[in-house]
């Protein structure tokens, strides 16, 4: 079970990064982002677009270094298959 | 189910939510006797949602206000309907993912704890007016999807931003056609979901309402409905299938491809484990056995 603090942690994570435009103050005319028109979009985007990438690359890493049986989850149904 | 009946009502949500047809918002002007913009944001949520939140009256008796009732009340009742039926944003990244091989896609569920996350997004769209947010729609699929239709039938593509090119990257791309089951993005970012998961939750325990129901005695364990559930919402456990509600949006796939009939959708118990906590995430406990 997940415990309530991780719950948290990733549940208020969510929400800041929703409005991270406002609580930096990003300014959301005349940005120098890509198109030029709101970088806080982007910013919002490109954040969660890292977050999921960096969390997946550490899922994966942790993976690799556990031991074995963490590997082989695959049921004896899904090895007939 | 049938499998034409699904794509028919994505097709039909098309035609009733978005612009250029927008038939829905088109038939509630005339019925309410407004005159809002017949395209998808005068139907979005977050509309009526942000009026009580804030202390504005909502207008009950608007396209969003109806749209809103009509939402949590099916949700209430029959779980998330609209995702279920009638959600082709959803959909489209779905059906993408099929032409992909599997061993290309990530199990994003897997890695990353959906239900505290699309939670949190829901609370921080809600937020946005306490803390003068101007952009919460930056991660917004449904615009895209409009834009698209809009391009594709009066050829005109007309502007795309780059947070709009960015956010459909990540919705039909990284969390569509590379995501394991294709709907990572209706799993994490999508509020209008996390809204009809959170009545659902409460609905399903009442005995009249509609939810997807277990019956352990009939389940052999075999995880065909583990692995065809496209949000990640049920585990293979060795006691048996774990569910989780909050991630669910009750497509009845899993009932479909059961060959026991284990897995029904109707009236009466739910009949699943019940789990207090919400599912734990693979690293925190690879990381207890690596400790």
């Amino acid at each position: 079970m997940m415990s309530k603090s991780s719950t948290l942690t990733w549940g208020t994570g969510s929400a800041v990064l929703v409005n991270v435009q406002s609580i930096l103050n990003i300014p959301i005319n005349n940005c120098s982002g890509i198109c030029g028109s709101c970088g806080g979009g982007c910013a919002i985007v490109g954040l969660t677009i890292a977050g999921f990438l960096v969390t997946n690359y550490f899922y994966k890493s942790c993976r690799e270094k556990s031991s074995p049986q963490v590997h082989n989850t695959t049921t004896p149904q899904e090895k007939i298959q | 189910m049938n499998t034409w009946k699904r794509p028919a009502g994505y097709i039909l949500g098309i035609l009733l939510f978005f612009a250029p047809f927008a038939y829905y918002q088109k038939g509630l002007n005339f019925l309410l006797n407004t005159n809002v913009a017949a395209e998808i944001h005068t139907f979005c949520l977050r509309i009526p949602l942000q009026e009580l939140l804030t202390g504005t009256a909502p207008k009950i008796l608007s396209v969003a206000g109806v749209s809103l009732i009509l939402l949590i009340g099916s949700s209430f009742l029959i779980g998330p309907f609209f995702c279920r039926h009638l959600c082709a944003s959803g959909a489209l990244p779905e059906y993408l993912s099929k032409l992909v091989p599997n061993r290309f896609k990530v199990n994003w569920q897997k890695a990353v704890p959906p239900v505290p996350i699309r939670y949190g997004f829901l609370i921080g769209y809600l937020m946005t007016p306490f803390v003068a947010g101007t952009i919460a729609c930056s991660i917004c699929n449904y615009s895209f999807l409009q834009w698209l239709i809009i391009g594709s039938v009066q050829q005109d593509i007309g502007v795309l931003s780059s947070t709009a090119i960015i956010t459909s990257l990540l919705w039909l791309i990284l969390f569509g056609i590379f995501a394991k089951g294709g709907r990572a993005y209706c799993s994490y970012l999508c509020p209008v979901g996390a809204v009809q998961s959170a009545i659902h939750s409460i609905g399903a325990r009442l005995g009249f309402t509609y939810k997807l129901r277990y019956i352990p005695k009939s389940c052999v364990n075999c995880g065909k409905c583990v692995r065809i559930c496209p949000m990640g919402a049920l585990s293979q456990e060795s006691t048996g299938i774990h569910y989780t509600i909050h991630n669910c949006l009750t497509c009845r796939q899993c009932e479909g491809v059961c060959p026991r009939k284990a897995i029904m959708f109707g009236q009466g118990e739910p009949g699943w484990v019940v789990q207090k906590n919400f599912p734990q995430p693979a690293p925190n406990k690879i990381l207890e056995e690596i400790k």
